[in-house]
């Protein structure tokens, strides 16, 4: 375990799943209450074209990213919002837009220098300081956001249009909700990978349901149930020898059905 | 009980598109009345609701509530507005007492936590609709009538100037629906609220409410409850298929309500 903790690569990793389970722990209960799973996996595949973008214009990845996450979540909200489509189908086009475009950025960069696996399915040597910074001041964003307005999201989420009656601003705060979603969903890349973003995202709240019906245990399940699976994930994928993204959610899938079997057998 | 109205309707017509849901419709409901709007389904009901929380504009015409226009009234907090029962997801992880709980949060400044004062309303609340002991238990697992209740609590710890139905007795039985309703007559009775609530049921809450309106997209009756409502308007608002039978005292003055 010594010899593992030596390494600068797994400290980081380490930290950085650390960071990760307070983020989608808290995250993953508003959207699997709210019903909007599918744009977790929708918002990280446009994070591909912006990756991709980057990495053409040498600029870092997580700037474009951010700004191709941040616009695809606010403008499915807004189109959904104005009933011009449905979130299906506004997920489903630009999830394939951006996915478009990042192929054509790709094919765009004359040297193939990219490390396409890693960005898709993660890469937990990738990860480096200037990425725990990133997604440390992203929690340091996201942890006042969310309990300051935590019973106005909640009641949003319970009954929208109650709440806007109530005087709670129910736009605003989707809106919000749907950035820092763009911005976690960004800063858990390199560590996740694009493809695999989406089990974090719903996994952690679904678990935290099945164990409970009162949302403070739903919510600290959730955020252990990340830890859990993050930090099991990288020691697995150690001694496995396997890619660690996809050991987590191997893990994370595997300790919810076995939870839902035994829920759902009592 | 104040006579000023709560809600006026001036001539107002609301549209989706080409589709006209609400026509010409004038309306005006006194501060404490409770009033019930009936029709069939379609007839703009849930429309009608929607113009007064500010939800729809009309196209024309115009419509003040509690002296202000739907929009400026809405994100006050002095309406109370109870949806359709299917509007609210069951599963979702909270008591009775945190649904109720919202209603005071609505109004908390940045980050603040509930007060003594907040408690003792909401104490209040489910005490008014009788579901003190329920206070703990997961909303999803109560029964519907139970559910409406807790809505109606959390309704009341907003302590609202007007009370906002939209088809409250939907999957209630005939004893729960009574009781419910006499829980509105109460509420109106102690706190001096305005109640308008939507039904298709026109036989049980007329017995309940001071007005009601009848509504297929035009309105077609607005009055007492306990006036004569002729089988003509009957028909006019729910369609020619429609029977009334009247069992109750009516019987004797209004013979032309048979159907």
């Amino acid at each position: 375990m010594a010899d593992i903790l030596s390494m600068s690569f797994f400290r980081n990793a380490l930290i950085m799943g650390g960071l990760l389970s307070l983020l989608f722990g808290l995250l993953s209960f508003f959207i699997v209450i709210r019903r909007m799973t599918f744009l977790g996996a929708g918002i990280a595949h446009t994070a591909f074209g912006g990756v991709a973008l980057g990495v053409l214009l040498g600029v870092h990845p997580f700037l474009t990213s951010a700004v191709f996450c941040v616009l695809s979540a606010l403008l499915i909200g807004r189109m959904v919002k104005r009933e011009t489509l449905t979130y299906d189908t506004a997920i489903g086009i630009f999830f394939a837009l951006a996915m478009a475009l990042g192929a054509i950025f790709i094919a765009l960069r004359k040297a193939y220098t990219f490390d396409l696996s890693g960005y898709l399915f993660g890469n937990i040597l990738g990860v480096t300081s200037t990425d725990l910074w990133l997604t440390a001041i992203t929690l340091m964003l996201f942890i006042p956001f969310y309990f300051g307005f935590f019973h106005k999201l909640l009641f949003a989420s319970f009954d929208d249009r109650v709440a806007s009656t109530s005087g709670v601003k129910s736009d605003r705060l989707e809106s919000a909700l749907l950035v820092f979603l763009a911005l976690i969903i960004v800063v858990s890349i390199k560590m996740v990978g694009i493809i695999l973003i989406s089990a974090l995202v719903v996994l952690p709240a679904s678990f935290g349901l099945l164990i409970s019906r009162d949302y403070r245990t739903v919510i600290t399940a959730s955020i252990l149930f990340t830890l859990v699976t993050m930090s099991g994930g990288l020691l697995a994928s150690y001694f496995l020898d396997s890619p660690a993204g996809a050991t987590m959610v191997v893990l994370g899938a595997l300790l919810y059905f076995i939870t839902l079997l035994f829920t759902q057998s009592r | 009980m104040e006579n000023s109205p709560a809600i006026v309707f001036k001539n107002a017509t609301v549209t989706y598109g080409d589709f006209v849901a609400l026509e010409h419709i004038n309306l005006s409901i006194k501060k404490g009345e409770m009033v019930s709007v009936v029709g069939p389904n379609g007839g703009g009901k849930t429309t009608l609701l929607h113009a007064v929380l500010g939800f729809v504009t009309p196209a024309s015409g115009s419509i003040q509530v509690l002296g202000q226009s739907p929009q400026q009234v809405q994100p006050t907090g002095r309406i109370g507005y109870l949806p359709q029962a299917n509007a609210v997801n069951r599963h979702f992880p909270v008591s009775a007492w945190d649904v109720i709980a919202m209603a005071r949060h609505s109004s908390q400044p940045f980050g603040q936590r509930l007060n003594t004062e907040d408690k003792l309303k909401i104490n209040a609340a489910l005490q008014t609709v009788g579901m003190s002991d329920h206070r703990r238990h997961h909303f999803g697992s109560l029964s519907g009538g139970q559910r409406q209740r807790v809505l109606i609590a959390r309704a009341l710890a907003g302590e609202p100037e007007l009370l906002i139905l939209d088809e409250p007795s939907t999957g209630l039985d005939a004893v729960a629906q009574d009781s419910f309703y006499q829980l509105l007559q109460k509420i109106r009775n102690q706190r001096g609220i305005t109640i308008l609530l939507v039904s298709h049921d026109i036989g049980t809450v007329s017995g309940f409410v001071d007005q009601i309106a009848c509504l297929n997209r035009q309105l077609h009756y607005h009055g007492k409850a306990n006036d004569c409502l002729t089988a003509e308007i009957v028909k006019k608002t729910f369609g020619d298929h429609m029977h009334v039978l009247v069992h109750d005292e009516r019987c004797t003055t209004c013979g032309d309500a048979h159907g």
